[in-house]
């Protein structure tokens, strides 16, 4: 991809976040109601495409392609609201593994499907707590011309809103999850798996991160990427993942600042006894904005480091540049969850007790920033960054 | 013997706990949701005498706060605020408001208004805050007539407003402001010309009802103007807006407290999700963030206990006002960090399952981000740091 050809995607994706998703970001969060008429304006805008190889007539960005175009586009629809931007990015990760393991007819298959009509990709991975951290208790025994799976999963984005779900299943009587790993695909539909509605949480509402029961669910082989255990033989998926999640916080954190400087500018009055006439004048206004400001500038450029360095990895294939990519994309992750979780508390501060009313929302980006941060433990993410550069083991793909 | 300040445990304290535990506790996340005024948890404290916490002895009370043990007013906050923030705010201003009205009335006003604190358990809410230009604005102002006053103007951010039946309603002399011509007037609920309108609707303190109150032409007579005149508040003798002051940092604290208690429940009890091990405590990062907020929570309890004694001691020494008021700024910036960290950081040991419904993590960390903004922490920052390069004595903050 090009840099105009990146410019060009990038002015389409702050266009339909500006114009179509920001007005109707609020009335999704109060609702938790999913904003399908979102991936409409995506599709249309030719964004749904972004992350399809350009042999099938996508823009080729994300995993296997453009990685410099995509995560700034993540950050654009994550500023209008973090619940679209994590269904992208999630759908963005999926379509990444069909391009990587997907056979040609799968591809022609899915793409199409995504590039006529719009189709969402799902991830469905998480499980309920209390089984093995090391395998999924979602297992695939092999059948005749294909799979049976059965399971339960529990935090499943765009649950039964996106066309194909991408099932983690553990193939039966393989305890080694890197030789057992399957990954599946079932339409909503499919009297074998059951939607169950349980996401009430206090951030991320509009995603119908629902859960899902699959009972002796068969998966035809063509339905199935590659075999047991492909995933593991890819390296960028996992660095994509984390730098896409820091594009998402990031992006939250705009849009609280935006609002807050909005807000300030418009709205503010001067704290009681001051000589200052004007908010913007107050010092203690101007210094917590540069603090926000910059915090958000330095996640932002790290995103775009691990962008780069995602690129390199992925272009070279060498293992001292796919740790690097690793240490820079952790690094990403880390600081953007910070930044995201002071950024949005901030905001407050500046804005004052007013803000906190209903009717400005405000703590949508808050309580998002929140929520999604929490996707997998930060700490874990310092600890095995911490590992790597003490040199206690080299750099090792894990799923996530 | 006692070590420590934080090693003393009243009797009273005792039994706050056990009230709060079982009439306070069970209903705090319904009072959230529903956005209703904890009007069981006000009756429960009623009941116990403890809407009196806050009046002297000579008056009937338990002798708390002006005039007797300050101590004992902010652990009763912090205490009610491990339970649930909203019924503590209200009772912070329960009990700042029967010290304003000792230390700044008159007798047969203490006696009056006091005395039937005591006697009927009587709720006081306060009419300060507005929505106006400036924060404690002068909108509201009172026009000397026949026999007392005449106030006009809105209110905003009145505690306990669905529910108070008398209310410190500060506001300033017509043509005055608040800082010459202050006047703080004690008016009923019900008077003539006071509409309360219970449209609190911010993120957090939900059962607050700390909405908007108008006022048209309320007459309040000279026998309610707390002190008899104007600027009564700043000759009072102690420091009437540190001692609002540090209850918030109290609440702050002890929601910090209810948060932290929760979290340790959590990881002893339930599975990691992500991790190989058993239970969430065995996590050896995740004991490290118990080693860091028990740390820092001690610390937030002895800033705001010792800022209790210092407020006491202006009451014997006047010229101990600066001083008071600085170790109430420094418990209350130190209270807003602590308890803002930590109620969002045990989202971070306890994971996404702590965001869903039905969890009290949520409600303790919007109540913290709300009440925090009370006023703006950076100036209390900016009070301290000018005291401290010599450059002027901090401003006393009226609220």
């Amino acid at each position: 991809m090009t840099q105009s050809e990146r410019e060009d995607v990038l002015s389409r994706a702050r266009a339909v976040a500006h114009e179509k998703i920001a007005p109707r970001a609020d009335k999704h969060d109060r609702e938790g109601s999913f904003p399908s008429e979102n991936f409409e304006d995506l599709h249309r805008a030719g964004l749904l495409g972004l992350p399809i190889p350009a042999r099938y007539g996508g823009l080729g960005g994300g995993i296997g392609g453009d990685h410099l175009s995509f995560y700034p586009t993540v950050h654009e629809i994550a500023r209008a609201c973090g619940s679209t931007a994590l269904i992208y990015g999630h759908h963005a990760y999926v379509a990444g593994l069909v391009a990587q393991l997907g056979s040609e007819k799968q591809q022609q298959r899915y793409f199409d499907r995504v590039l006529k009509d719009g189709a969402l990709f799902a991830s469905i991975g998480s499980e309920p707590a209390g089984g093995n951290p090391a395998a999924m208790g979602t297992t695939a025994r092999r059948v005749a011309g294909g799979y049976v799976l059965n399971g339960r999963k529990r935090f499943g984005s765009g649950m039964g809103y996106a066309t194909f779900h991408m099932i983690w299943a553990q193939l039966e009587d393989e305890a080694n999850l890197e030789k057992g790993l399957l990954l599946a695909f079932v339409e909503p539909g499919n009297p074998q798996i059951k939607i169950i509605r349980d996401w009430n949480s206090m951030g991320m509402r509009a995603t119908a991160t629902d859960s899902m029961e699959l009972t002796d669910c068969f998966v035809p082989d063509e339905d199935v990427l590659e075999g047991p255990g492909a995933y593991f033989r890819l390296t960028i998926p996992g660095l994509f993942f984390h730098t896409e999640f820091a594009a998402n916080f990031t992006g939250v954190a705009s849009g609280a600042l935006d609002f807050a400087l909005k807000y300030v500018r418009e709205q503010a009055r001067p704290w009681m006894g001051s000589e200052i006439k004007r908010a913007i004048d107050d010092p203690y206004l101007q210094y917590r904005f540069g603090e926000m400001y910059s915090l958000r500038e330095a996640a932002l450029s790290l995103v775009n480091r691990a962008a780069a360095a995602i690129q390199r990895a992925q272009d070279s294939g060498e293992a001292a540049d796919i740790e690097e990519a690793a240490k820079v994309s952790w690094s990403a992750k880390i600081f953007a969850t910070e930044a995201s979780g002071q950024i949005t508390n901030t905001v407050f501060q500046v804005c004052g007790a007013r803000s906190t009313r209903a009717k400005y929302n405000l703590d949508r980006f808050w309580r998002d920033a929140r929520t999604f941060t929490l996707h997998d433990p930060v700490d874990g993410r310092r600890q095995a960054l911490g590992a790597v550069v003490l040199g206690a083991h080299p750099y090792r793909a894990s799923i996530i | 013997m006692n070590y420590s300040l934080a090693d003393a445990e009243t009797l009273e304290i005792k039994t706050l706990r056990e009230i709060a535990e079982r009439e306070i506790a069970p209903h705090a996340l319904e009072i959230d949701h529903a956005r209703r005024f904890p009007a069981e948890s006000i009756e429960a404290l009623r009941r116990e005498g403890l809407l009196a916490m806050g009046v002297e002895k000579q008056y009937g009370g338990m002798g708390g706060g002006f005039g007797g043990d300050y101590l004992l007013v902010y652990r009763a906050v912090e205490e009610i605020a491990k339970w649930c923030t909203s019924t503590a705010q209200i009772f912070a201003v329960q009990t700042a408001t029967c010290s304003q009205i000792a230390a700044m009335g008159g007798h047969e006003q203490k006696e009056r208004m006091l005395g039937s604190v005591v006697k009927h358990g009587d709720l006081w809410g306060s009419w300060a805050s507005e929505l106006g230009p400036a924060a404690m604005g002068a909108q509201t102002t009172a026009r000397k007539v026949d026999g007392g006053y005449l106030v006009n103007g809105d209110k905003f951010f009145s505690t306990s407003s669905a529910s108070a039946s008398r209310f410190l309603l500060w506001c300033a002399e017509e043509g005055g402001d608040l800082i010459h011509n202050m006047l703080i007037l004690a008016v009923d609920a019900k008077a003539p010309g006071v509409e309360i309108l219970d449209d609190w609707d911010g993120m957090g303190q939900r059962g607050t009802a700390s909405g908007t109150t108008r006022f048209r032409d309320v007459f309040v007579p000279q026998s309610d103007v707390v002190g008899g005149h104007a600027n009564a508040f700043y000759n009072a003798p102690a420091a009437l807006g540190p001692i609002f002051q540090l209850g918030f940092a109290a609440i702050y604290l002890g929601t910090a407290e209810g948060a932290f208690e929760q979290a340790k429940k959590y990881v002893t009890s339930r599975r990691s999700l992500m991790r190989a091990v058993s239970r969430i405590a065995e996590d050896p990062i995740v004991q490290l963030h118990i080693g860091d907020m028990e740390s820092r929570l001690a610390a937030a309890r002895l800033l705001v206990y010792d800022a209790a004694l210092r407020l006491k001691a202006v009451e014997s020494d006047p010229s101990r006002r600066v001083n008071a008021a600085l170790a109430v700024y420094k418990a209350k910036v130190f209270a807003t960090e602590v308890a803002l960290s930590i109620t969002h950081d045990v989202f971070g040991i306890c994971g996404t399952s702590a965001t869903l419904a039905g969890n009290k993590f949520e409600m303790f960390w919007r109540n913290v981000r709300t009440l925090t903004l009370h006023d703006p922490v950076d100036r209390r920052r900016e009070a301290i740091g000018k005291a401290v390069l010599g450059i002027a004595d901090p401003p006393i903050a009226a609220l």
